[in-house]
């Protein structure tokens, strides 16, 4: 029997991905043939997001000519970003929220380490703080810097703070004392005393989030908890209740900042998880074109409207970061690693006071758009420029459903810049993807100081519409070793969900010479905190002989502040711990070209990662049909080395098959996105029908 | 910029600010002191190949306006013997062009067809410099000798090889010579990274247009600020601010400046500062010049490109002998905070009545001490610096103050610590801090709050006092605003029973309690234009009393 034949077998898989303009939807079905990955698109519904969700269900199920309903209770496996948490922070439109902190040090939240984003600008104030000072109550407690208690609660004290926080009408509290991190007792007296008391409150406890050093960022993540709370426990347990009315009998999974999947109920306590959802998915997507790419470091590209996001992968892994910030708002949740930088196709270019052309960071956005869309827009952008000089097609942008306007991109670009200068609009074209380009490669060059890395040894990954049109050029400029277009690269995130795993990560600081730890103490507390996850992981539909554990500690060589993340082996013996501070040295030589292995090395932060293994896409190679030859079509394409136009290829992807090369210059028009090819670029067609662009060897 | 492609300049540009941030980014991973990798107090530039700053994207603006001058010491002394593979270390005041003595500058020449076309630097706080006091800063200093050690421009690498010898030298003239020789690597890695990105930018651009696009680019700049300039109405103004005590007494010392706009041309003149005193408040030239340019950049808003051409139009008379620019051995090491304080805040005074639209009021003067002492534990000596006891800045005709945010010299790019790490490497236990009520300067717009910090010693202690922001108002108010409340430093073995310290000079404690509580920065414009609602919101936060709301900002609620 197949299970194509069982009417209640559940041969779907699907990845939904909630962007500002998209939502794309990734669908794998298992045929007789093996399974096929298809993909559909519906417009986001920012005031409810579900909206757009269900409306890409609608259209995949009508392609397949089956209702909703047969889709989704015939669907296994169902993975969901949200940027319901993210919305929120962005709109400032969360809970009412109460802080409790230790006698003394409500403030940290307010002074927020007066790191500011850019000291040169000088006039513009700090983001308003999420818990206003009134809300900001305080409990006489003291936790010492060894952990040990020298305050408790008193009772009279935690009535008092009841009391308080009743007056102040608030919907959710968040609790975090000084120095919890090292024992969490009397933070955890107040949040029972406070649970009892508020039974109806969200309340966010920070060492039950993130025991981890640093009132202000312990605070902060705390707080944001406690802000995006109420609203997206509520939107996803309607969400997960609407899907399961519309027949989905599994339970669906959502996207996690950390790139990894997890059912909903841990969630509707740790939302803080999931307010950078979004673009996580990217980090999987990545990790896996990385495995077929044969790169296994890449730097993943996806560039859209109005912005990039960058991440890298390291030996298929994607990179995290600890810290991230959310407008201006600052969170320690282990994270995908993503930088976004604001260039994308509706970025604006200008000629400032000085005379000189710059490009971004402002963008048209999606409304009014580039000038080319026609809806508005008069100021010159990216893609008005790639329009120009003939490099998209105004005919063929999203497959012909967008018509792009050349007579109105050529005015903006003659208004906005070329007059202003004294060239003609194809040069000034020429000049704002010059610039474009190079914001780019700075952005990239930046990641790269940043992490160490050489990034003659990566790979370009592009996705997102906008990207391919660029790739190609910053490649040249930062002399990578290959650009790998995905035919998949404008889905790159819902395709994402379906190559995650669901994962947990917990992480701790121990703060202390790594020469102090005993290795059976350390255990004992791991052993701890995988039974907890391993019990979240259960209920978000795991099976326990698909769960492992990993670890890494960040260690520093005393005096230092700056963490370097390095594997612990599990168990934890003296040879692994030994073996880590080996690895430690190695990559501070690594990154920083000197080490010093004759001195004392501290543990700060211990990050415990327990993963579920899904059941995920495997990429499979197509065959190619013989003799088929491409027949490109022709048209004038302006590049910088030419005083005229160059009568270029253009191809349709659609012809191309695996085993096909393409030399520059040329222009490859996709469904979804166009790809350029400079002169001297070769672009192959692997077996995966994606493309891998290099240098023509000569 | 005749004759040279302007999409070139920009793209030429953007890649130079790029070398100084990557350099920053390599230095602040590998340093090893927490001044450095925590607080950020260094700073990475470049400059062509005869000392024009062409980019200081990175760190600090009060280490990087003047950063030329070290280039330009540095040619003079060594002239035709710097070689390819050379890096320099220096940090004389008087005949290196150094800013004061704790800040190092490592200075790499960058080679291209056998000629020097530009020199890569960093510059950075140290830990320790030897002298008088741990810490580097020496109050009781009457002469440099007594801050620390003095380095002429001396080779620490010759053509690829380190000298070890001359590295040893320095640090062991410290008190932490692992750190400092750690940090001295790591400033010699990080202009390393920078010599090779200038050789590559040579090789894209080609090695004839380097030097042109270096003078586009600061023409360029030149041009943009002269823009801005031209918008301030001619004229002469004067602007004075104080330093309440002269370092040994209550004494106060005044630096008064008068500012000539003339079309685009500025003259800053500082002929009517008083002379050179006793203490380490002094001002290096170098420091001089960096605090006027870093005052004339926030007037403009901060948002001008960030070189010396940017500077080109402003002339500086500063009569040697003078607190602005002392004679040698006169000491100085406090000038990166005071009087930078008071050059910065005399320059915004001036421009108050011509462009009130345009200046701060003032940022609230720090007034806590340096502490160290002995472990208890026995592992040595230790250094505290109290930075989560700064003040409140000054408030703008956009925006209220900061609330207790790093130092006006940085802008408040020197980020504070959590304390919960502080207690982890310190011998030290925090009370609190938080706001303090009616300590921001009144104003449409607010000044920035102080805070009340409070830390209990385990271990005896001794403190460096450097209470400028004690005594009296500091951060004064502009165009009607009032003046933030002045600073208090106690210590004692209990809150109760502390005692008021001096504001200069020195204290020791047994193991017992200090307290800071910090001034406030000033308000902008008239509190009776402030908007209502932000006054209540003050008032239900504690920000305010309830007299100040009524009697200052006259709402009731």
């Amino acid at each position: 029997m197949t299970p194509a034949n069982t009417p209640e077998a559940k041969r779907y898989k699907i990845g939904i991905d909630v962007g500002g303009t998209f939502t794309d939807l990734s669908i794998v079905e298992d045929t007789e043939s093996g399974p096929s990955l298809s993909f559909h698109k519906a417009l986001s519904t920012p005031d409810d997001p579900s909206v757009g969700v269900f409306d890409a269900l609608n259209v995949a199920a009508q392609e397949r000519g089956i209702s909703r309903e047969a889709l989704l209770s015939q669907t296994r496996f169902l993975g969901l970003g949200t940027t319901v948490a993210t919305n929120i922070m962005v709109q400032r439109e969360g809970a009412d929220v109460a802080l409790v902190a230790t006698r003394g040090f409500r403030d940290a939240l307010s002074i927020r380490r007066g790191i500011r984003e850019d000291v040169w600008d000088i006039r513009r104030p700090h983001p308003k703080e999420l818990v206003p000072r009134w809300n900001r109550f305080t409990i006489e407690e003291r936790v010492d810097s060894k952990g040990n208690v020298l305050l408790t609660p008193r009772a009279n004290e935690l009535d008092r703070l009841a009391e308080e926080i009743r007056a102040s009408d608030v919907e959710a509290i968040a609790i975090c004392l000084f120095n919890s991190f090292l024992n969490h007792e009397n933070e955890t007296i107040v949040a029972n005393y406070l649970r009892r008391a508020f039974p109806n409150h969200f309340i966010s406890v920070s060492t039950e989030l993130i025991p981890r050093i640093g009132e202000y960022e312990r605070t902060s993540t705390t707080v944001i908890n406690a802000f995006v709370g109420p609203k997206t426990a509520r939107y996803l347990t309607q969400l997960v209740t609407a899907l399961r009315e519309a027949g989905l009998q599994q339970e669906p999974l959502i996207m996690q900042s950390n790139g990894g999947l997890v059912g909903v109920a841990p969630l509707l306590t740790a939302p803080v998880r999931a307010v950078l959802s979004g673009p996580a998915a990217g980090g999987s997507a990545a990790a896996s074109w990385a495995e077929i790419s044969g790169a296994d470091d890449v730097v993943f590209f996806d560039m859209g409207g109005t912005s990039i996001d960058i991440l890298v992968t390291e030996q298929k892994n994607a990179n995290h970061k600890d810290v991230t910030a959310i407008e201006g708002y600052h969170m320690v949740v282990p994270s995908i690693d993503i930088r976004t930088v604001g260039t994308g196709g509706g970025t604006i270019a200008r000629v400032d006071p000085g005379g000189l052309l710059r490009v971004g960071p402002d963008s048209a956005g999606s409304v009014p758009g580039p000038s080319s869309y026609g809806r508005g827009g008069i100021l010159p952008t990216v893609t008005d420029a790639n329009l120009v000089l003939g490099r998209l097609s105004g005919d063929q942008f999203m497959a012909g459903k967008m018509p792009l306007d050349m007579h109105l991109a050529r005015q903006a670009i003659d208004v906005g810049i070329a007059k202003k200068q004294g060239v003609s609009v194809e040069q000034s074209a020429l000049d704002i993807i010059r610039i474009a380009n190079e914001n780019m490669a700075a952005s990239l060059r930046i990641v790269a100081a940043e992490g160490g890395l050489d990034l003659r040894k990566y790979m370009l990954v592009s996705a997102g519409g906008a990207a391919g049109m660029h790739v190609s050029a910053i490649r040249r400029m930062l002399d990578m070793a290959g650009v790998y277009i995905p035919l998949q690269a404008s889905v790159a995130c819902s395709v994402g969900m379906l190559l995650s795993d669901i994962q947990r990560d917990q992480v701790i600081s121990i703060v202390r010479p790594i020469s102090e730890i005993e290795p059976g103490e350390l255990q004992e507390r791991l052993d701890t905190e995988a039974g907890q996850a391993s019990a979240e992981l259960l209920e978000s539909g795991c099976t326990t002989d698909k769960i492992s554990h990993r670890c890494s500690v960040e260690l520093r060589y005393v005096g230092q502040v700056w963490n370097i993340s390095v594997p612990l082996d599990l168990p934890v013996t003296q040879f692994a711990l030994d073996a880590a501070t080996v690895r430690f040295h190695d990559r501070h030589k690594k990154l920083y070209h000197h080490d010093h292995r004759d001195q004392s090395v501290e543990l700060i932060n211990i990050q415990f990662v327990t993963v579920g293994n899904t059941d995920k896409i495997e990429w499979r190679e197509a065959t190619p049909v013989k003799d088929i030859k491409p027949a490109p079509g022709k048209r004038p394409v302006w590049f910088a080395w030419s005083d005229t136009p160059v009568d270029t290829k253009v191809f349709d992807g659609m012809t191309l098959q695996p085993g096909d090369s393409i030399e520059g210059p040329a222009v490859i028009e996709e469904r979804t996105t166009s790809v350029l090819l400079d002169r001297g670029d070769l672009a192959r067609v692997d077996s995966f029908g994606n493309y891998v662009v290099t240098v023509k060897e000569n | 910029m005749e004759g040279i492609d302007p999409t070139d300049i920009s793209v030429f540009e953007s890649k130079l600010n790029f070398v100084s941030r990557e350099m920053g980014i390599v230095m602040q991973r590998a340093s090893r002191s927490p001044i450095l990798n925590q607080s950020h107090d260094f700073s990475c530039y470049v400059c062509d190949g005869v000392g024009n700053l062409i980019s200081q994207a990175d760190g600090v603006p009060i280490h990087t306006g003047g950063g030329g001058f070290a280039v330009e010491r540095l040619i003079e002394y060594w002239r035709d013997e710097i070689a390819d593979g050379d890096v320099f270390l220096l940090n004389d005041p008087y005949v290196a062009g150094g800013n004061h003595l704790p800040d190092f500058t490592v200075i790499q020449p960058v080679f291209d067809h056998g000629r020097i076309l530009s020199f890569v630097c960093g510059r950075a706080h140290q830990v320790d410099i030897g002298g008088g006091m741990a810490g580097t800063y020496n109050p009781n200093a009457r002469e440099i000798y007594h801050e620390g050690i003095r380095i002429p421009p001396v080779k620490i690498v010759k053509a690829g090889t380190q000298c070890r010898d001359v590295i040893y030298l320095v640090a062991l003239n410290t008190r932490f010579p692992e750190m400092v020789s750690a940090d001295i690597q790591a400033m010699i890695g990080a202009v390393g990274v920078g010599s090779r990105r200038i050789n590559e930018l040579v090789e894209e651009f080609g090695y004839d247009m380097f030097e042109p696009l270096c003078g586009a680019v600061l023409d360029y700049a030149e041009a943009v600020v002269r823009k801005r300039i031209e918008e301030i109405p001619d004229g002469s103004y004067t602007g004075r601010d104080l330093m309440l005590n002269d370092g040994f007494s209550d004494t106060e010392v005044t630096i008064a400046v008068t500012i000539t706009v003339d079309g685009s041309d500025l003259h800053v003149d500082f002929t009517e500062t008083g002379p050179q005193i006793d203490s380490y408040k002094n001002s290096s030239y170098t420091n001089t010049c960096s605090a006027v340019y870093l005052a004339v950049a926030t007037l403009l808003g901060g948002r001008i490109p960030l070189n010396g051409g940017s500077y080109r139009m402003i002339r500086i008379s500063a009569p040697e002998g003078s607190l602005v620019n002392p004679k040698e051995p006169a000491p100085l090491t406090f000038c990166t905070h005071h009087p930078t304080y008071e050059i910065v805040h005399a320059c915004w005074r001036a421009f108050e009545a011509a462009v009130p639209e345009m200046v701060s009021a003032g940022w609230g003067k720090p007034c806590h001490p340096v502490s160290s002492g002995q472990r208890p534990d026995g592992s040595g000596l230790f250094v505290l610096f109290h930075m989560s006891a700064q003040p409140g800045a000054g408030a703008m005709s956009c925006r209220d103050g900061f609330d207790q945010i790093g130092q006006l010299q940085s802008l408040g790019a020197i980020t504070m610590p959590n304390l919960e790490a502080y207690e982890q490497i310190y011998p030290v236990r925090f009370l609190s801090h938080q706001f303090r009520i009616d300590s921001a300067g009144a104003g449409q717009f607010r000044g920035g709050s102080g805070v009340e910090y409070s830390v209990e010693f385990l271990t005896a202690s001794r403190h460096n006092l450097r209470g400028e922001g004690v005594g009296a108002p500091t951060g004064f108010g502009v165009v009607k605003g009032t003046a933030g409340q002045a600073g208090l430093v106690t210590a004692g073995s209990t809150r109760e029973a502390s005692e008021d310290l001096a504001s200069y000079g020195e204290a020791s404690m047994e193991a017992g309690i200090l307290t800071v509580v910090s001034p406030g920065g000033g308000g902008w414009g008239d509190p009776k234009d402030r908007d209502r609602q932000s006054v209540l919101d003050d008032l239900r936060s504690g920000m305010i009393s309830h007299e100040c709301a009524r009697d200052v900002y006259g709402v009731s609620e």
